[in-house]
């Protein structure tokens, strides 16, 4: 095995704490949209979990913040020396969010084990929740993908009939 | 019992999770070795046969439980970048998550009722497993189930779903990521989008994130008196 140069174990060093800076700096949009549902979910006392009110803020906070950031990092008419700050955060957001979402499976185990507090019932009726959860899930997800390619081809037909008319009748004036 | 040290749930999670999925990634990406459905039975198997207490695992693993919203807020990052996309296929979304939602709450009540009539509090929690996992919770209370089994039917049909949701797609919609995006996340919610995002399936995750979304409001308004319409119906 190769033992990496000075230089080389630099570079990684760098790389590596720019990639945690970015993760962390990059995640806090999304850890202050959870902060937020979590506080205003003892006001609101709406029949949903605050998991249900983070997801709209965190899509509300990236449709005006991620414009603004886009615009100061790529098209700002006027130079200014903190330009590769508003870069850094542009592209921490998009890492961060990157990483949130691979390891977002690894967060539903905990969850998945609670299923052994219900293991009485769960061998009782056992015929009938496989059934329920196995092949009635996959059935439902094969049909309406199904439907879903019949139903939207029919949705853009008119359109695309009106444009053709509209070829048509440019054709012929 | 000795007081197991903080956090351990979530280190034995972790150590389940990676060697899961070096197993998946090793053997080729077979369904049934799916990282989340391998380390979920692993666990539970730990758990039965060392007679360990689920709850206090479950509070041990505060980390990754904290973790959780956070991850599910990054799905506004996709949303953000189909967003032109989104618009354009608003419509089947709209309609999928309501025919998803009311099909799959139905066709499950009178399965349930076929095969366990004398059992309405049991069909009562299959209703709301199309749902996300919390939701699906409130969903289960709201109409008189247990619901925490209400919980355990969501969660094992979300599995499921992120078992096979790389071989739906690549068999049913391998040219139309977005529709078989949307109906794998209205029927296998969160589970199954994160599966989608973890195959780099970015797009059908995104549209599974949003369906799953919209299902989990729309469940929550109009499934507990869907529930009363099919207790008259089924039970009398």
């Amino acid at each position: 095995m190769r033992i990496p140069s000075a230089q080389q174990l630099r570079n990684i060093a760098h790389r590596t704490s720019r990639e945690v800076s970015a993760t962390l700096v990059g995640s806090v949009p999304f850890v202050l949209c959870v902060v937020i549902a979590k506080s205003l979910d003892p006001i609101l006392n709406l029949p949903l979990p605050p998991i249900a009110i983070a997801l709209p803020l965190a899509v509300v906070l990236l449709f005006t913040l991620k414009p603004r950031l886009e615009h100061l990092a790529y098209n700002n008419p006027k130079p200014s020396a903190i330009l590769p700050l508003w870069h850094f955060l542009d592209q921490a957001i998009e890492i961060s969010a990157n990483r949130l979402l691979f390891v977002m499976p690894l967060c539903f185990v905990p969850i998945g084990v609670g299923i052994v507090k219900d293991t009485n019932i769960l061998i009782q009726a056992w015929l009938v929740l496989f059934i329920v959860i196995v092949p009635h899930t996959l059935i439902t997800i094969a049909t309406t993908i199904l439907i879903l390619k019949r139903t939207t081809t029919k949705i853009s037909a008119p359109k695309r009939r009106r444009k053709i008319s509209q070829r048509t009748t440019k054709q012929q004036s | 019992m000795t007081i197991p040290p903080p956090e351990i749930g979530s280190i034995v999670c972790i150590a389940t999770y990676t060697t899961a999925f070096y197993l998946y990634r090793r053997c080729n990406k077979p369904a049934l070795l799916n990282p989340v459905f391998l380390s979920v039975v692993s666990l539970c198997i730990l758990l039965l046969v060392g007679n360990f207490d689920v709850p206090t695992f479950q509070h041990n693993a505060k980390v990754l439980l904290w973790l959780l919203p956070v991850c599910v807020c990054a799905l506004a990052m996709p949303v953000y970048r189909l967003r032109q996309e989104i618009v354009r296929q608003a419509k089947p979304l709209l309609l999928s998550v309501v025919g998803v939602t009311l099909l799959s709450c139905t066709s499950v009540a009178l399965v349930g009722f076929l095969l366990h009539s004398t059992q309405p509090q049991l069909v009562s929690a299959l209703v709301p497993k199309s749902i996300t996992g919390p939701v699906a919770q409130e969903i289960a209370r709201a109409i008189g189930a247990d619901f925490s089994l209400g919980g355990a039917v969501a969660i094992s049909t979300g599995i499921c779903g992120a078992v096979f949701a790389s071989l739906l797609l690549k068999r049913y919609a391998p040219q139309h990521p977005a529709l078989g995006g949307i109906a794998i996340g209205a029927a296998s919610h969160g589970i199954a989008t994160a599966q989608l995002f973890a195959e780099k399936h970015h797009i059908a995750g995104t549209y599974a994130g949003l369906a799953m979304a919209l299902c989990a409001l729309f469940g929550s308004i109009f499934v507990p008196f869907l529930w009363i319409a099919l207790q008259l119906l089924l039970f009398g």
